[in-house]
């Protein structure tokens, strides 16, 4: 015979009673049987369900950031490419994406939040040639987080007249349109500060005096566009915990 | 560096049952879902918002439920719109479905998120435990999906499944509440377990 109806062996599936005939074609036939047995898991699979959906709306300002990101490929999604009007849109939009990717995941750490953590501390220069370091108080094992390498340390040391320097001595590549950038960051990933741009594969930073490292023991090492925007990228490719 | 580059699939195509001809889909409107899909293939003006409005809070939801926090639930959607359009090219509507397509990459987003995540939390050495397993999320997305494609069988068939499946009603009781006739509960009920194995195929759900 044909095959049943396709209503016929969803009935099957469900439990319905069939007639001999067709449940001989059924029993015969692979591919009626596969159908009926894959019926039968979706049903399964229906009746594991424990309510109806609610379905979440993301926020509206999402559709702009997403405008915003394909809108330099494409032409009609951004605004007059004439100048000096799309100077201006092109820097609108990259404020919208940045603070659309700020926003988002747990790595990024709003304007605010950073520049309130650094205050007093923002302009951290690089004590580069100190050759004498202090009291080592902490090391961290840096890794690469792509794939997961040893790429050297970083450690803590507090010279004589008490001021603290952290040290990383790392496998150093400049970036293409990029800088790298180090970070002392909070175990929840909430706080951050920056302790500049890593210029070189053995470098000394300053630790703003008063500045708890215990308190931000991860060192992060951060890709970052030459946009202006003082926050973390969200692009870290290199990281270790302090051991205070 | 980049963050994780974007991995394009396309959804399994019907193997186990490619001999037989697929049960008729009841989706709302075939045609414009098909047409959408060659505009967006085509990077046609527009069709990257109707692609939004169609299936933003699907991949949002799914991420909200998979990641529990809805700043990373943004990120993953931005991203996987933003992949969709740029790897449009990749994209074949003789050969799939857009919905699917996108979702397909909502979810490698989402892994991403996952597996950045669980890298994170060993390189803080955090004590707290990454609280959901993978399988567990796998298990979540599929739920949700499956919630979802009950809903778009529109109505009555979204609500004789929910009576039937979620509130474990007899078929007469469904028949008597919505005051209809006993074979076309039983008749709307097996068309939809036919739509909805069909979708979860199309969504890559039943592998």
């Amino acid at each position: 015979m044909s095959h049943p109806d396709d209503e016929v062996l969803a009935g099957m599936a469900l439990g319905e009673s069939v007639t001999d005939t067709e449940r001989a074609h059924i029993d015969e036939c692979a591919q009626c049987h596969a159908l009926v047995a894959d019926l039968a898991t979706t049903k399964t699979k229906v009746g594991a369900l424990t309510g109806r959906l609610a379905l979440e709306r993301p926020p509206a300002h999402l559709w702009k950031a997403i405008e915003a990101d394909v809108s330099e490929e494409t032409p009609w999604a951004g605004s007059s490419p004439a100048a000096p009007e799309g100077v201006h849109d092109e820097l609108a939009a990259r404020r919208t994406r940045k603070r659309s990717r700020s926003g988002g995941s747990m790595w990024m750490v709003g304007a605010a939040a950073a520049a309130g953590l650094v205050i007093g501390g923002v302009a951290v220069g690089n004590l580069t040639g100190q050759e004498q370091p202090g009291q080592l108080v902490a090391s961290a094992a840096l890794s690469d987080l792509a794939t997961e390498d040893a790429v050297g340390t970083a450690t803590v040391h507090t010279n004589d007249d008490g001021t603290e320097v952290l040290m990383v001595d790392t496998a150093y590549e400049p970036v293409d349109g990029a800088y790298l950038e180090v970070w002392l960051i909070d175990p929840n990933v909430e706080g951050m500060i920056s302790l500049g741009p890593l210029t070189g594969g053995s470098q000394t930073f300053a630790v703003p005096d008063g500045f708890e490292v215990s308190a931000y023991p991860i060192v992060d090492v951060s890709v970052e566009p030459f946009d202006g925007d003082p926050t973390h990228s969200g692009e870290s490719i290199t990281r270790g915990v302090l051991d205070l | 560096m980049t963050m994780t580059t974007a991995l394009m699939t396309r959804p399994r195509g019907d193997t186990s049952m490619a001999m037989r001809p697929a049960a008729r889909v009841a989706q709302p409107t075939p045609g414009d879902a098909a047409a959408l899909g060659r505009d967006f293939a085509a990077g046609h003006e527009g069709a990257l918002e109707a692609l939004y409005q169609d299936v933003s809070a699907l991949v949002y939801t799914l991420a909200v439920k998979a990641l529990g926090d809805t700043h990373e639930a943004e990120d993953v959607t931005q991203q996987t719109f933003v992949s969709a359009w740029r790897g449009r090219s990749k994209f074949d509507p003789t050969q799939g479905d857009l919905r699917g397509w996108v979702v397909g990459i909502a979810r490698h987003r989402i892994a991403d998120a996952l597996e950045k995540r669980r890298r994170d939390t060993r390189d803080l050495q955090a004590v707290k435990d990454v609280t959901q397993s993978t399988e567990g999320t796998e298990a979540e997305l599929e739920n949700v999906l499956l919630a979802y494609e009950l809903e778009q069988l529109g109505d009555p068939r979204n609500v004789i499944m929910a009576m039937a499946f979620i509130d474990g009603h007899t078929h007469d009781q469904i028949a008597e509440r919505l005051n209809m006739p006993l074979g076309t509960v039983k008749s709307h009920i097996r068309r939809s377990l036919l739509t909805l194995r069909e979708r979860l195929e199309v969504s890559d759900v039943a592998s």
